[in-house]
């Protein structure tokens, strides 16, 4: 399995996720969990989540990175960073950390948000 | 019906865990609460405290976040919760009444599980032991029936007292019953329209306690 990546010439390593920054990534896709259909590839749903990221989120795409490789989000923004780059980063950081996994404890945290208070 | 344990991973070691009685049951369900209120508030350290405490509750032991894994962790609370369901037909549980407005000045945290030991205790005379180790699900029918012998009593008093009989322009004695809650007129919930992309995706896991045959077609 594919472990590092190179964006704007800078290497970068994946390496387990822990459960702050599990829940903090589960955040960060909430809104995006309806674009995840298990029978696509991973590909499939990154440019999904990219795209519609334009309009809700632009930052979003990077904190996801910053949280999958365990940098600061403003580092991956440069110049020369290419969407090409942050597509295939994004590609593969999900396919590591097992965007199923993480897609189905993120309509947990929907479920949960939407449940009524009471016992 | 809901298994009576499930195997789980905490600390990095497989564990079984039974069943919550009453007890328990209201104290994971206090956690519950805390973790749904932190996901509201994107609040990440408060879910994670939350379900920590879930965990150390359920299993009766003291967690090291660092030796779980995120998935094992949200893992074991979501099979937790599942298992813990209460699996009744309750009227007053499908149908319960929800609480308009602020809360009163006089509520805590507590407060809601608390309810349950006193309408019990109150009525019955058990000690909290006693009533600790109801399952939920029977503790659940002993609060209906309380509740239904308080009503009616009401409803007694309330056909007795002037207030229920104003008379109309001929003097003609126009009756008002008093108002029973949903559960006991057997009105259904409404349904609530959702967005379909506001549904979960991939493999649906409801613990939100609420069947098919309860909604509305």
């Amino acid at each position: 399995m594919i472990d590092t990546i190179s964006i704007a010439g800078q290497e970068y390593t994946l390496s387990p996720l822990d459960i702050w920054e599990a829940t903090e990534l589960l955040f960060v896709f909430k809104p995006y969990i309806h674009l995840f259909d298990e029978k696509d590839d991973v590909h499939e749903f990154v440019k999904r989540f990219a795209t519609e990221a334009q309009e809700k989120g632009p930052h979003d795409p990077f904190r996801v990175l910053a949280f999958m490789y365990h940098v600061d989000a403003d580092n991956l923004i440069s110049e020369a960073t290419t969407g090409e780059e942050i597509l295939e980063a994004l590609t593969t950081g999900l396919i590591f950390h097992e965007v199923k996994t993480l897609m189905e404890f993120g309509s947990l945290l929907g479920i949960s948000a939407g449940e009524e208070d009471g016992a | 019906m809901p298994p009576s344990s499930v195997r789980v991973k905490i600390d990095g070691h497989e564990v079984v865990i039974s069943r919550a009685r009453l007890g328990l049951f209201l104290k994971l369900e206090r956690y519950s609460r805390d973790f749904i209120k932190a996901a509201k508030d994107r609040d990440s350290g408060a879910c994670v405290l939350a379900v920590k405490q879930y965990l150390e509750a359920a299993s009766g032991k003291e967690l090291d976040l660092n030796k779980n894994i995120w998935y094992e962790f949200y893992g074991a609370f979501m099979a937790l919760k599942i298992m813990n369901m209460i699996d009744t037909e309750i009227p007053m549980l499908k149908n319960p009444m929800r609480s308009k407005g602020d809360d009163p000045p006089w509520t805590h945290p507590d407060r809601p599980f608390i309810i349950w030991i006193h309408v019990i205790a109150s009525t019955y005379g058990w000690s909290l032991t006693e009533i600790e180790n109801l399952w939920p699900e029977e503790a659940a029918a002993y609060v209906q029936e309380i509740t239904l012998d308080d009503q009616f009593e009401k409803e007694w008093e309330h056909m007795l007292s002037p207030v229920a009989h104003p008379a109309d322009k001929k003097g003609k004695d126009q009756y008002q019953p008093l108002t029973r809650p949903p559960w006991m007129t057997g009105s259904r919930v409404k349904k609530q329209k959702l967005l379909r992309k506001t549904l979960p995706v991939g493999t649906i896991i409801d613990i939100s306690g609420v069947k098919l045959e309860d909604l509305d077609d």
